[in-house]
Formats: C-alpha cells, structure tokens, sequence
C-alpha cells in the first residue's frame, strides 16, 4: 500500500467549491432535531479530547 | 473508498456550513447536501447528510442506488476537510442514520485510516457513550473527527 504524505493527502481532499448563496437560506434550520438532540446528549456525557 | 473519486465541484453557503452537489448515477441526477450544525455551547458542530428535495426538506434515510456510494462518502471527507480549514478549532461529530450506516462510516474511516490520520485527529464512541482514540477493530455508536493541529 502507498504510504501518503500529508500534503498528497490534503490533494486529495480538497475540493472545489464556489459559493451558492441559495444554501444561506438553510443557515437558520435546524436539520434532524432528534439527531441534534442524540448528538448533544452523547456529547455532554464525555469530556472534549485535547 | 479505496480509489480516492470525489465530485470535484461543490456549492457552498455563504458561512461554508452548508455543502451541496449532485450525485450523479442510473437513478438520474440528485442533489446531496451536508450541513455543519453547531451543538448549544460546545466548539462541535454535528455533521447531517441527506438528499435536498425540491419543497425544501431533506431526507436521510431514501436509499438512491446511484452506484456511487464510496465516491459520495470521499466527498463528504472532502467537505469535512474544507470546513475544518475554515472553523479550524471545531470538532466534527456524526453517525449514521441507521446502525447500517454507522458501519459503513467506520468501515470507510477504517479502510482510509492511514490517510485521514494525517489529517485527522479521530475518536469513536462506543456503545456506553465512552470516547477513546478510533481503533480500526472496533465498533463504534458516533465519531469525531478533528483537524490536526500543524
């Protein structure tokens, strides 16, 4: 297997993106309330790694 | 995940919290959509996935058979990549919609781990809702994911 470098592997991570404004008007909804509330329960049982 | 193919173009809002492209496959044309939600008082934004319907709402559990699953998911790596070099602090958390797929996001974290971990600091969460450092050889409940500090 090819051992990658860091900078090969941000290659091929990075993506091309342009902004579309259309998105903004999602900014303010919250997407799968109950998936928000999992994940803030999960969340507070734990102590944040460093 | 293993060939690296990713939709090279994506829309993003105006805060580069929202993402969208299209995927692309025998079931047509379908736009895909990631967004970034900020958890109350915590510096960790929970990563939600889905299909953007044309009335608004977005759906994660429509199975598309577009046959570009793994080509999705290097995708979804790549908006992580984006968005932790712009809320570089942040932590990304997520899981699947369904147990199944919570399996095939630690599959394909496993099968990339030697990539993303030069990227990534990562963490699972077991069943008990314990957090460690992600092992390939374990099952895990979510994940979190964030950028390395350089």
């Amino acid at each position: 297997m090819k051992k990658f470098k860091k900078s090969e592997v941000e290659k091929l991570l990075r993506i091309k993106t342009r902004v579309n404004k259309d998105l903004d008007k999602y900014e303010d909804q919250i997407w799968f309330p109950e998936k928000q509330e999992k994940a803030t329960e999960i969340l507070k049982k734990v102590k944040l790694p460093k | 995940m293993s060939n690296y193919d990713r939709y090279p173009c994506v829309d993003i809002s105006s805060s580069k919290k929202i993402f969208e492209f299209i995927s692309i496959g025998p079931q047509g044309n379908i736009r895909k959509t990631i967004k970034f939600q900020k958890i109350a008082s915590q510096n960790v934004y929970n990563l939600v996935f889905g299909n953007l319907n044309s009335d608004g709402s977005i759906d994660d559990l429509t199975i598309n058979n577009n046959n570009d699953r793994d080509k999705i998911l290097f995708t979804i790596a790549g908006t992580v990549f984006d968005f932790t070099q712009q809320y570089p602090d942040s932590y990304v958390f997520f899981r699947g919609s369904t147990k199944g797929r919570t399996r095939l996001y630690r599959m394909a974290i496993t099968v990339n781990f030697e990539i993303l971990s030069l990227t990534f600091d990562i963490w699972g969460f077991d069943n008990e809702g314990n957090i460690e450092p992600f092992h390939r050889s374990k099952d895990y409940d979510a994940f979190l994911v964030r950028r390395k500090k350089t």
